[in-house]
């Protein structure tokens, strides 16, 4: 599928691409470049989760910023299933490692899934992500009508008695997160997954378990359902967003580390080698969309909070994501089924 | 916010000038229900380029009527050839095919189409009017709830078999198990995989259905001219009276209509619950109070009712969650909110404040999708029936080529298609061998869902098995359930002391 | 209904192949779930069970019948009305050749020469109703799926012409 602000009819494609002459199941865009500059067609995006998602809404605000500044548009396809492994899959193993193709993925859930599941590619060896489009703080909430209205509170309830936590599943940034509350403050938590975070945010709201935990902006969304009681990171920089929701490690005086959901854009590594010049042209390109004013409005318009938009480099990923790897080996044996 | 007649009137008027959006929606979206793989949610991500480029409001009531619409495209082929185009159109099969097989295809359809838009109109309506009380629905039905509200849709397998109980049982358990394949609920571990990534989410249940109902019918239908020369009755001079009568039948029905229409509506307002659950719990309390249960499965016409009626009461109250809470309650819902944010738009309890018009015409667009449909589809009965007197050399490559591109639709993997032909060959040795596909659907369909509510109370309880009798409402649904199935015993002793008291 | 063979007994060879599979799927589940902690193992090791027992209990019951001399092993109830079944095996063997080449021709070639076989297959023999009834269905598949709702079906020789046409 294309991505463009155009109102698109097929008709409109299919015109342009006789215009320019298309062969045999080649790509119709082409635009105006000097031979042999990159790129001299469109990008390709593989996404490990399904059409019509959030993933899906961020991919097409993004890269309908970043045509503009990349020169060609991007096409986007979705391979979700088995936690994002069929994805990560598909785009190693069978797309071509030329620079043209990427991949916009949940990294913290996707890293996660790596430790856990054992897929058959390797992590940095075969991919490296390189540039972070967002981070969303993952936090604990209520509902607003529960007794509970501190992370205080809570904590102190759950040292006298197990309290359940609706989470969208076991292995991933939030789940994480209560575990190492639980262990820094010595509360029970007990992890109920729900296969989704709509639905753990019902189960919260409607009294089925007592608190959730979720990205912010799952939780900032439905702000007149929920109470925020914390967040996992050192600072709340959506404090207003969430009624004055404070740090969690500020609160107890702990380290938890800082356990956002971040996406973030992937490219098979052997490019790096191979096409540095292609690979450096995506980066500063990709760098720049967070610079220009249309994202920023593309962004909001969704009703999602600037704020969380971080751009973070290959290093910042690289570090983020050793730093969920190693929290996943550690916490192994209570999110997974695996004991090894 | 309170409503006068003159500001309803004006929302009513606003949203009728929409019907240009509305009945082009209505027409594709019966068009898509009917054709199996293809349903509402992928049909809006495949046509997001376009909707992304309509106005919001546009966006919206064109969404919201095709969803509708599916839900009663998919009665169509589940009646005329026994292939649901739909999940929840699955249960349509048990009574409508074998209406179709007798001649009766376009009463069927008629019928059918009277009690989906009857129902969805109701619980359009009741969604309207009743939206806060129905979203409270949400804050007594949890997982222990929803546990029991399945195991209505399991006593249906030992109905269906009736006649060879362990037959039955064998298809419905392996059916179960069959569900069972994929990440479990709690950890994400893969079972029964096969070694395929494409089984690590469970089987999908469009290739399944198109497998278990389409492929193997085919199969079979190639031992007959035509498809309902198998009872030796076919209507091949169709006439507008047979629609009339079908009119006629669902209109002395109505009530059955109106309650089989609640058991959609309160279960689609579930969050994970769907259409194809509604309409099996529906046909089996259809059943169970019936003065003749044994007709079920024969062509009786209540059969038909229930599950229709149920199906599109879903569509309505699977877009409470969303308008009262804000939490989608299905996929289509959760693609709709996605579609609509990236306009700008937010659905949910806010919408009401800042754009009311907008939040209530939702509602106002249902119900007129619904008018709207019975007026273009009851017409198309006359026509459509007579795909039973199509040769079946004709029909049965036809049937398979659609089918089989419609189980690569929802996931767009060649895999789904080698999926639809394996439960094919299931299918065709099932039926000939005397065993139910469909017990060995229901449990495909019904066991994930009540494995992963039943472990996560079980979560939730730590393990102990009380929890499952804990909550008044569950405990007042399992009373039902254990009376459900002493019923025929029941109304066995009944019939005796009632024989012995004539006797005497 | 059965029809009983010369010695009266009824066909119920076919009967056992479902329950068999059933039974092997089962055994194949146990396997995958074993050492799987108790939530996700227990149903699959309850319904794992029962299957087997009710597995096990047909086949006994079939065994008795064959002992008493009721049934036979005969697979006739599986395989007639046999003059279908050379049609049936070809239509099964031109769906594995539907999937197989749908990603090289693409949808409506495949869609087109799959109608047109299967049709032959089960017996019409009018030319132009082969390439008639193939053509228009494979077109309106085209028109439905690809031009209408953008279904990313695999794109071949047909797609790329009819889409430069139009």
């Amino acid at each position: 599928m294309f991505v463009s602000r155009k109102p698109a009819t097929r008709r409109d494609f299919l015109k342009a691409s006789v215009a320019i002459g298309a062969g045999l199941g080649l790509a119709p865009w082409r635009y105006a470049a000097a031979a042999g500059t990159f790129p001299e067609h469109k990008m390709k995006v593989a996404i490990p989760t399904r059409a019509g998602g959030a993933s899906d809404r961020l991919a097409r605000t993004f890269c309908d910023v970043w045509t503009k500044h990349i020169g060609v548009p991007s096409e986007l396809k979705f391979y979700p299933g088995a936690g994002g492994e069929v994805g990560y899959e598909v785009y190693l193993g069978k797309t071509q490692h030329d620079g043209y193709n990427l991949l916009l993925g949940n990294m913290d859930a996707d890293v996660i899934m790596y430790v856990l599941q054992h897929p058959p590619y390797k992590y940095p060896q075969d991919y490296i992500y390189f540039c972070r489009v967002d981070s969303d703080d993952n936090v604990v909430y209520v509902a607003k009508d529960s007794p509970i209205k501190t992370i205080q509170d809570l904590v102190a309830h759950a040292k006298t008695k197990t309290v359940t936590v609706g989470t969208s599943r076991l292995p991933h940034p939030a789940s994480i997160g209560m575990l190492v509350l639980a262990e820094t403050t010595g509360a029970h938590f007990n992890l109920v997954p729900y296969g989704g975070s709509n639905k753990a945010l019902n189960a919260v709201i409607t009294g089925e378990v007592m608190c959730g935990t979720a990205s912010a902006g799952v939780a900032i969304g439905i702000s007149d359902q929920v109470r925020v009681l914390g967040v996992f990171s050192d600072e709340n920089k959506l404090s207003a967003m969430m009624g004055g929701a404070p740090a969690i490690n500020k609160v107890f005086g702990s380290h938890i580390p800082d356990l956002p959901s971040s996406r973030a854009w992937a490219i098979q590594a052997d490019v790096l080698k191979q096409y540095p010049e292609r690979f450096e042209k995506i980066n500063s390109t990709m760098k720049a969309v967070f610079t220009d004013p249309d994202y920023q409005k593309g962004y909001t318009k969704t009703g999602a909070p600037w704020a969380a938009v971080q751009y973070g480099d290959r290093e910042v990923c690289a570090k983020h994501a050793s730093l969920i790897i190693a929290l996943a080996d550690r916490y192994r044996g209570i999110i997974s089924a695996s004991r090894k | 916010m309170h409503w006068d007649f003159t500001q309803a009137l004006d929302l009513f008027l606003h949203t009728l000038g929409y019907w240009w959006v509305i009945i082009p929606s209505v027409l594709v979206g019966i068009l898509v229900g009917a054709i199996p793989g293809l349903n509402a949610a992928n049909t809006i991500i495949m046509l997001l380029p376009l909707t992304l480029a309509m106005k919001p409001e546009v966006s919206l009531f064109f969404m919201v009527s095709l969803y509708c619409a599916t839900h009663l495209g998919g009665g169509i082929p589940a009646i005329l050839i026994n292939v649901p185009g739909t999940g929840g159109a699955a249960a349509s099969t048990l009574d409508g095919y074998p209406m179709a097989l007798k001649g009766l295809g376009q009463q069927a359809l008629a019928m059918s189409f009277v009690a989906a838009t009857a129902g969805g109109l109701i619980a359009s309506l009741a969604t309207l009017f009743l939206l806060p009380f129905l979203s409270r629905i949400g804050y007594y039905v949890h997982s222990v709830e929803m546990v029991v509200i399945m195991l209505f849709g399991i006593i249906l397998i030992a109905a269906i078999a009736a006649k060879n109980m362990l037959k039955g049982l064998i298809a419905g358990v392996f059916g179960l198990l069959l569900g069972g394949i994929g990440a479990d609920a709690i950890y994400s571990a893969p079972r029964a995989t096969f070694g395929f990534l494409e089984l690590y989410s469970g089987l999908p249940l469009v290739p399944v259905m198109i497998g278990l109902f389409a492929i193997s019918e085919a199969l079979l239908m190639i031992e007959h001219e035509i498809v309902s020369s198998k009872t030796g009755a076919h209507d091949k001079n169709a006439v507008w009276a047979q629609t009339r009568e079908g009119i006629q039948m669902a209109g002395q029905r109505w009530w059955h209509i109106v309650w089989t229409s609640f058991i959609g509506l309160v279960i689609g307002i579930i969050p994970g619950a769907g259409a194809s659950i509604a309409s099996f719990v529906a046909y089996q309390q259809s059943r169970m109070y019936s003065k003749t249960p044994e007709l079920y499965g024969t062509g009786h016409p209540e059969g038909l009712i229930a599950p229709e009626a149920a199906n599109n009461g879903v569509g309505p109250g699977s877009l409470v969650p969303l308008m009262a809470i804000g939490v989608p309650g299905g996929e289509t819902s959760a693609v709709m909110l996605i579609v609509l944010q990236y306009q700008g738009i937010v659905l949910g309890p806010r919408l009401f404040m800042t754009t009311p018009y907008l939040a209530y015409g939702v509602f106002i667009a249902m119900v007129l999708a619904y008018l709207f449909m019975l007026l273009t589809i009851l017409p198309m009965a006359h026509h459509l029936s007579r795909i039973t007197v199509v040769s079946t050399k004709y029909l049965v490559p036809i049937i398979i080529a659609f089918t089989l591109v419609g189980a690569f639709a929802p996931r767009e993997y060649g895999f789904d298609m080698v999926i639809a032909l394996v439960f094919g060959i299931l299918g065709y040795l099932c039926r000939k061998t005397g065993y139910h596909v469909a017990a060995l659907l229901i449990g495909v369909v019904l066991g994930p869902y009540i494995e992963r509510n039943l472990m996560r109370a079980l979560r939730i309880s730590d393990g102990k098995v009380g929890i499952l009798f804990s909550s008044t409402l569950g405990n007042m649904l399992w009373a039902m359930l254990v009376f459900t199935l002493l019923l025929p015993w029941l109304r066995q002793q009944w019939h005796r002391m009632a024989a012995a008291k004539h006797a005497a | 209904m059965d029809q009983p063979d010369s010695k009266n007994k009824r066909p119920a060879g076919g009967d056992l192949i479902v329950p068999l599979l059933a039974g092997s799927f089962a055994i194949y589940y146990i396997s995958t779930v074993w050492d799987l902690p108790w939530e996700a193992s227990a149903s699959g090791m309850f319904l794992g069970s029962l299957l087997l027992l009710l597995v096990a209990l047909f086949v006994l019951r079939t065994g008795h019948s064959l002992y008493r001399g009721t049934v036979s092993l005969s697979l006739r109830r599986l395989i007639e009305p046999r003059q279908f079944q050379g049609r049936r095996l070809g239509l099964i063997a031109l769906m594995i050749a539907f999937i197989a080449v749908i990603p090289y021709l693409g949808f409506t070639l495949t869609m087109f020469s799959f109608l047109l076989l299967a049709m032959l297959v089960l017996g019409v023999r009018s030319v132009p109703r082969l390439i008639g009834v193939a053509a228009i269905t494979a077109l309106v598949g085209y028109a439905l799926f690809i031009a209408l709702l953008n279904t990313p079906f695999p794109h071949g020789p047909v797609e790329a012409l009819l889409g430069s046409i139009f």
